[in-house]
């Protein structure tokens, strides 16, 4: 699984793009069915360095929700399993049982079989395996056990020189620096990242989960 | 398990694509060998290997969320259309007006719309499932095959000739693949341009979908011409 560090003017933040969303929630569907090690990468500008000890708990906790927003977009995207009308599928229930013992006659009781018994036990197997908490407790386990290796990304240390020059014309304010880095995400191949960047130009608050680290004093900051 | 990814060329970016529906095995680890046009940084080897786990996962999620496994969905439909018959028969006695009761009760409990695509989602996640079973310990590392290394230059040296709209060069990748026996590749500069263009996709919609290839997909950067 990848995050990133992302440069900013006087710091660094670790983002959870949709990238990484994307990754989880297909790791936790290959965890669900068959439990593996996790590799838990943070792409880094060359030259980065932090208190690991102090930062890996804060991104492993970003890690975690990066999960769950991921575990919760999957359940948004379920479409329902067989009749969505619990009257409907009451109805055929107490029809099933009335023709189960009320009707009489060979194909009465098979019918009614299949509506007091069959249909309701086949559609709660359906609902039981489509249920996109299952990759919940394989993620929240494998992130917890994983190590957090950090790697050099091109991409990052060349959008870290651009935030530091500004482009290299003359006076840069901090909005324009972070609308270049959020057109140069796509050519430095870090589109994930277009989205944050254009959001701290807008001075809106990204919404993927981040923290910023403040160069200063080096602690870091999570976001509410 | 040998895997191999390939960054191919597109307009003002680079795409990389790794087709793991037919993997070569091998004896000892597993290994995925990335072919670029330059070096590549861990971090984006990182991103990579990334993008097949969510593409791998995406296979076992459809499989998992889009319906039934095809062993259910048989019995869902042998069993409803047994009681379906039943019932009919039943409700005969009572008048040949009343057979219509039978068919909307049992109708309404059968998967109509959740089997046209079980079959090949149960395919496609058994496929990404042979390949999740391997993929402990892989690390990317770049690819030192001569003859897709060669591939993939050429592709990037037609590429880089290139001029006029993104479609267009699309296009002209896609004919190349074509014409250099690589229908893979060619496979993802189609869905590319499907995406692009939604009409294009049902009008080729058959033969886009006989070449379709199980692969992940990761953006990456623009490489220098140099």
């Amino acid at each position: 699984m990848t995050a990133y560090a992302a440069p900013l003017v006087g710091g660094a933040a670790y983002v959870m793009a949709a990238s990484t969303l994307a990754a989880l929630r297909g790791a936790g569907h290959a965890l669900a069915d068959a439990p593996q090690p996790l590799a838990l990468v943070v792409c880094v500008q060359e030259g980065h360095q932090d208190d690991e000890a102090a930062t890996d708990g804060v991104v492993r906790s970003l890690f975690r929700r990066a999960a769950v927003a991921a575990t919760l977009n999957a359940q948004a995207q379920v479409s329902p399993v067989g009749l969505d009308s619990r009257g409907v599928r009451r109805s055929l229930l107490a029809f099933g049982w009335l023709l189960l013992l009320g009707g009489g006659t060979i194909a009465a009781g098979i019918g009614g079989l299949w509506l007091a018994l069959g249909y309701p036990l086949i559609r709660r197997a359906t609902l039981r395996s489509a249920d996109p908490l299952i990759i919940a407790a394989p993620l929240a386990q494998a992130i917890g056990a994983s190590t957090i290796a950090r790697r050099q990304h091109a991409g990052l240390t060349s959008l870290a020189r651009l935030l530091e020059t500004g482009g290299g014309v003359g006076q840069v304010t901090l909005t324009d620096r972070y609308q270049q880095a959020a057109a140069a995400c796509v050519p430095l191949g870090l589109a994930p990242l277009a989205e944050f960047y254009g959001a701290l130009a807008r001075g809106a608050e990204p919404r993927m989960p981040w923290a910023a680290e403040e160069r200063a004093d080096g602690a870091v900051r999570e976001p509410a | 398990m040998n895997l191999e990814a390939f960054v191919l060329p597109l307009p003002g970016r680079s795409l990389a694509v790794i087709f793991w529906d037919r993997v070569r095995r091998a004896a000892g680890d597993s290994a995925l060998s990335v072919y670029a046009p330059g070096e590549l940084s861990p971090g984006e080897l990182s991103e990579i290997a990334s993008s097949l786990v969510a593409s791998l996962g995406d296979a076992t999620a459809e499989a998992q969320q889009g319906g039934p496994a095809p062993a259910l969905l048989i019995c869902w439909w042998l069993g409803g259309s047994a009681a379906a018959v039943a019932l009919a028969l039943h409700a005969f006695t009572l008048g040949a007006a009343f057979a219509w009761l039978a068919l909307a009760t049992v109708g309404l409990t059968l998967p109509w719309s959740r089997t046209g695509n079980a079959f090949g989602a149960a395919r496609r996640a058994s496929a990404a499932r042979k390949v999740t079973r391997r993929l402990v310990g892989l690390e990317p590392a770049p690819g030192i095959d001569p003859s897709a290394r060669e591939r993939i230059s050429a592709v990037w040296q037609f590429a880089r000739a290139q001029r006029g709209s993104e479609t267009d060069q699309m296009r002209a990748l896609e004919r190349f693949c074509d014409e250099q026996a690589w229908p893979a590749a060619a496979s993802v500069y189609q869905t590319r341009l499907a995406l692009a263009d939604g009409r294009r996709r049902w009008r080729f919609g058959r033969r886009m979908h006989r070449r379709q290839r199980l692969f992940s997909l990761c953006e990456m950067r623009t490489w220098p011409s140099t």
